[in-house]
């Protein structure tokens, strides 16, 4: 059908040159064990592999006739250790840098404490001196600064409020009203309903200790955030979730 | 074997036999029996599908226990990835039309083609038998550390998706070499129709990706078994080196399932606007450079899983890349019908609801892909409205445009296009409906792959439900009224829709030998224009 | 120097010719070997990256291999791969004798290196090294507490090669028996010549493997 005996001719490894790859191919061998027995720290693993590639270039070029082939599967045989790399490089990426970069805790994660008060709408020492540590433990610094001027390195441009002041407190500056912005967020301040009622509470109650005497809290505030000071158990931590739709709206501010 | 076929034959009539289709080598008998297993492996992978939905009508548990549901969704993801999307495009229409685009008379290796099919086959035997052996309730993804503490059937599954890998990769290998070999003298690289680019880029994906997921599941079913592995942190191991791994795979895996998709509509809207595709070259570039990117961005499935900030940030800023080519091709698409003469027939529907339907989910990919947000959605039911969004609207919509498409070429008769666009109807309403709410369910923080939920989410859990049996009633009158036309369907033209590529220019259906006559290649595989109408 | 060519044989329908069939078989089997490349990775992405987490581990597991023996077993591909290339040439020049000779010492090599990686296993078994679980050598888990990782990946490492070592043999038991009947020669040795692909590339993958392992594991 075709006539082309001269076209299609292929290339046949002469005795003599296979014979050459071999030799070769057995000295780097040996090479590479005799290299073996020396340590260059660090550099051991990449002469290992380059000795490997040399010795592996021969194999591919001489013996499967790469050097004498189309570029087509030159090209498809080198994608495959493109990818392979690719493939290395990402996966290391990740595994090599685990634990060199951390995370400050996030305002938004949620720190754990089962204290529980009784009345804690209620300014005592020890609430006070409870709130002090989630204060720290929650890292409200991060915005507030570490003694609530508002300076915090994430607080400055987001007009984070200096607990020192007294006027300006959009909510107003009693426990029940500064447990219920807390509660709800305000602003740049997200919802803090993670964190335990008692918790709220005892952080409400300190950072009011950082500024001027705190108003009374009146029934009626207590109302306004749900809690019935008469019932039993008025002060326990209720379930900590928030409705699907409340969730969503504060969401939707934050965004 | 004989290779002309007597006249007036075709590859169905002719050779005759039961025999002859077992052991057929011609590439387009083993593209039929593709298309027919595929689809009926849907219709497997669609009813676990109602299932989820059935269950997920209301809060609580309905007819099923947390185990059983558990292995709904992983029948459900298992089947249509490994035995519905991802043959489906490439194996059941590839076969059949690329040697046909090509002018060629077969794939390159038609026994290895073969071969292919019967290892699906294989492997989809193996996968259902797992139904025996007690289920799977691994999700498809197969994490380690449950994948390999399991007692479930998970073992002999990871088996059946290690052999479906060698399917797909003998397809994807058999695809490259009739690309790069088998094209007729004058079909030159930049007159190729997109199809072939698309499936050409498919395939290398199909090489280079799933050879890593047959070993990683290999090492999952020697660790399930022997203990011995590399994914277990009591013996140093790492479980989230599994799921580089397995992403390293899954990831490119979504584009095999996508690119030919692409090709398809590439294929669809020139001839349906009666306009030459728009920018025909950064068409075929941009197929490649969404397979270059599908590779480099797999972390994204792995935001939560306690990969590194450093590497969290880098996977994040290259998805976003994946956009560009997309984006170009999009709007290409758009472009071409400029000025075009707008044929409403069903391949140009289902164009237009892929077209709606592909870009929210990609847009939604994007968001996915902004690692803030991500930390917010995922493993809620924005992921699985994302993902829905662009498989089943971007793949299977491809898909039924192209089963319209070439349903005359493939058996040689005509569908009934009244009902056609009355399925298409269905299909395309129920599907938002089911998939649309599930944005909203994600954003407000309902948690995929449980069968039990907030009372909040019971509205628009119902929405989607009820869309996804509209959904099912779409394919269910599709299923007749094709299956009418198999067999009672007007007689099929050599080329009803005037189309400009090869496969049109040999009979309907084509002959054994694929052209009776030698092809000539006149014009360009996309010429329309005013003198062609 | 003389030349092959194929449009002598016969070839299947969908070719122009006999070279034309070669060449896309060649093709396909280059095709093969780049998927094999990337089903071997997950194996060497992962040694390496545990090789430097769990440095000093490794580093002493890996003393404990017998660096003469994976040498000896170096050698021995290397001279297999050797013989299979003067197997393709004999049958490019029509040297029947040739091409038989050069399969059965391929043949002999590679099982040359079976019987040394039998030894190889036989001894790790008998000191207990074995992988993950199975790992018994209490002692040396005080200094290498991660011995049983290094064991798992030299396992499967060299399992998974010996494993295409072994199906490589089984091939060419069966072109020995073709070779016998005198089917290949300067018209037609296409399975000599994908077969010869396929054995040089489990060649490479020892050449990496065996440094990597054995040398600066």
């Amino acid at each position: 059908m075709s006539d082309d005996k001269n076209k299609h001719q292929h290339h046949i490894l002469s005795n003599a040159a296979s014979m050459w790859v071999f030799i070769f191919l057995l000295v780097f061998t040996v090479i590479t064990v005799a290299i073996a027995q020396f340590d260059f720290g660090q550099l051991n693993f990449p002469i290992a592999m380059l000795i490997a590639t040399v010795k592996a270039f021969a194999v591919v070029l001489f013996f499967m006739g790469m050097k004498y082939d189309s570029n087509d599967n030159r090209v498809i045989f080198a994608t495959s250790f493109i990818f392979l790399f690719i493939f290395l490089g990402f996966t290391a990426m990740d595994l090599f840098s685990r634990g060199q970069i951390r995370v400050v805790g996030s305002p938004l994660m949620a720190v754990v404490s089962d204290k529980v008060f009784d009345k804690p709408w209620l300014p005592t020492e020890e609430i006070v001196a409870h709130g002090k540590e989630i204060y720290v433990k929650q890292a409200c610094a991060t915005c507030h600064g570490d003694e609530g001027l508002g300076n915090g390195p994430a607080g400055i441009a987001l007009g984070a409020r200096n607990f020192h002041e007294e006027a300006g407190w959009k909510n107003g500056r009693n426990p029940a009203q500064v447990f219920g912005t807390l509660s709800k967020g305000l602003n740049a301040m997200p919802a803090y309903s993670t964190i335990s009622e008692s918790d709220r509470w005892a952080v409400a109650h300190y950072v009011l200790t950082l500024g001027p005497r705190a108003p009374e809290v009146t029934e009626a505030d207590l109302a306004k955030v749900g809690v019935d000071p008469n019932q039993q158990g008025a002060g326990e931590n209720k379930q900590r979730t928030l409705p699907v739709n409340f969730a969503e709206k504060i969401y939707l501010k934050e965004i | 074997m004989e290779h002309t076929s007597p006249e007036g034959t075709n590859y169905i009539n002719y050779p005759k036999g039961l025999m002859s289709w077992i052991v057929t080598l011609d590439h387009k008998r083993i593209g039929m029996m593709y298309f027919f297993t595929v689809l009926f492996f849907f219709l497997i992978g669609g009813l676990f599908a109602l299932g989820i939905r059935l269950e997920l009508f209301e809060p609580g548990g309905q007819f099923m226990t947390a185990d059983t549901y558990n292995r709904f969704f992983t029948y459900h993801g298992t089947i249509m990835v490994f035995l519905v999307i991802i043959p489906m495009i490439p194996a059941a229409m590839g076969n059949f039309i690329l040697p046909l685009q090509l002018g060629a008379k077969d794939v390159a290796f038609p026994r290895l083609n073969l071969a292919s099919y019967y290892i699906f086959l294989f492997g989809a035997i193996v996968a259902f038998a797992t139904l025996f052996f007690g289920g799977v309730d691994t999700g498809w993804t197969f994490y380690t550390p449950y994948s390999t503490n399991t007692s479930s059937a998970a073992g002999m599954m990871l088996t059946a998706a290690f052999i479906l890998g060698f399917s797909s990769i003998f397809t994807g290998l058999n695809f490259v070499a009739t690309i790069h070999k088998l094209r007729a003298p004058g079909q030159t690289w930049m007159r190729l129709p997109l199809f072939c680019w698309a499936l050409y880029a498919t395939s290398i994906i199909q090489l280079l990706a799933t050879p890593v997921l047959a070993l990683t599941l290999m090492l999952v079913a020697i660790e399930k078994v022997s203990g011995v592995g590399i994914f277990d942190p009591a013996l140093g191991g790492d479980p989230v080196l599994f799921q580089h791994f397995f992403w390293f795979y899954s990831h490119p895996a979504v584009y095999i399932m996508v690119l030919p998709a692409l090709g398809v509509i590439n294929e669809v809207v020139p001839v349906f606007a009666r306009r030459p595709i728009f920018a025909y070259k950064a068409m075929a570039a941009a197929l490649f450079g969404i397979a270059l990117v599908a590779f480099i961005v797999w972390g994204h499935h792995m935001f939560t899983s306690g990969q590194t900030v450093l590497t969290n940030f880098v996977f994040s800023l290259i998805t976003m890349f994946v956009a560009v080519p997309t984006g170009i091709k999009v709007f290409s698409w758009l472009a071409t019908m400029y000025k075009g003469n707008i044929q409403f027939y069903a391949p140009m529907l289902y164009f237009f609801a892929f077209m709606f339907v592909f870009v929210i989910g990609g847009l939604t990919g994007v968001v996915l892909a902004t690692l803030g947000a991500d930390i917010h959605f995922h493993d809620t039911y924005y992921v699985v409205a994302h993902f829905h969004y662009v498989m089943v609207g971007g793949t299977l919509m491809a898909f039924m445009a192209a089963i319209h498409y070439w349903f005359p070429k493939f058996f040689g008769r005509m569908y009934s296009e009244a009902w056609a666009k009355i399925s298409w109807l269905f299909i395309f309403i129920g599907f938002n409906l089911t998939f649309f709410p599930q944005f909203f369910l994600g954003f407000q923080g309902m948690p995929r792959r449980y069968y039990n939920y907030l009372p909040d989410y019971t509205f628009l859990n119902q929405l989607s439900t009820i869309g996804s049996f509209l959904v099912g009633l779409g394919f269910f009158i599709a299923a007749f009224y094709l299956g009418h036309a198999l067999f009672r369907g007007k007689k099929a033209p050599d080329n009803p829709w005037r189309a400009l590529t090869l496969e049109w220019q040999t009979s309907s259906p084509p002959p054994l030998e694929n052209f009776r006559y030698e092809p000539v290649v006149t014009h360009g595989p996309y010429d329309y224009g005013p003198e062609r109408g | 120097m003389s030349s092959a060519h194929a449009n002598e044989h016969e070839h299947a329908h969908h070719f122009r010719d006999a070279e034309h069939q070669f060449q896309t078989n060649k093709q396909g089997m280059w095709l093969f070997l780049l998927q094999e490349v990337l089903f071997f990775a997950p194996l060497f992405v992962g040694y390496i990256i545990f090789k430097f987490i769990y440095f000093d581990s490794f580093h002493y597991a890996s003393k404990q291999l017998d660096w003469v023996l994976g040498s000896v077993n170096t050698v021995i591909l290397i001279v297999s791969s050797f013989t299979v290339a003067r197997a393709i040439s004999s049958a490019q020049r029509g040297n029947q004798t040739g091409v038989i000779e050069n399969l059965v010492f391929t043949l002999i090599c590679g099982l040359g290196f079976m019987a040394v990686k039998a030894i190889e296993y036989s001894h790790k078994i008998h000191d207990g090294l074995l992988p993950g679980p199975l790992f018994t050598n209490t002692a040396m888990l005080e200094v290498a507490p991660e011995a049983p990782l290094f064991f798992t990946f030299y396992f499967c490492m060299t399992g998974l090669h010996a494993l295409h070592v072994v199906g490589g043999l089984v091939v060419f038991v069966w072109l020995i028996k073709r070779a016998k009947r005198g089917e290949f020669g300067p018209g037609y040795y296409t399975p000599l010549e994908l077969t010869g692909l396929y054995w040089h590339f489990v060649d490479l993958v020892w050449i990496f493997l065996f440094p990597l392992l054995y040398l600066v594991g």
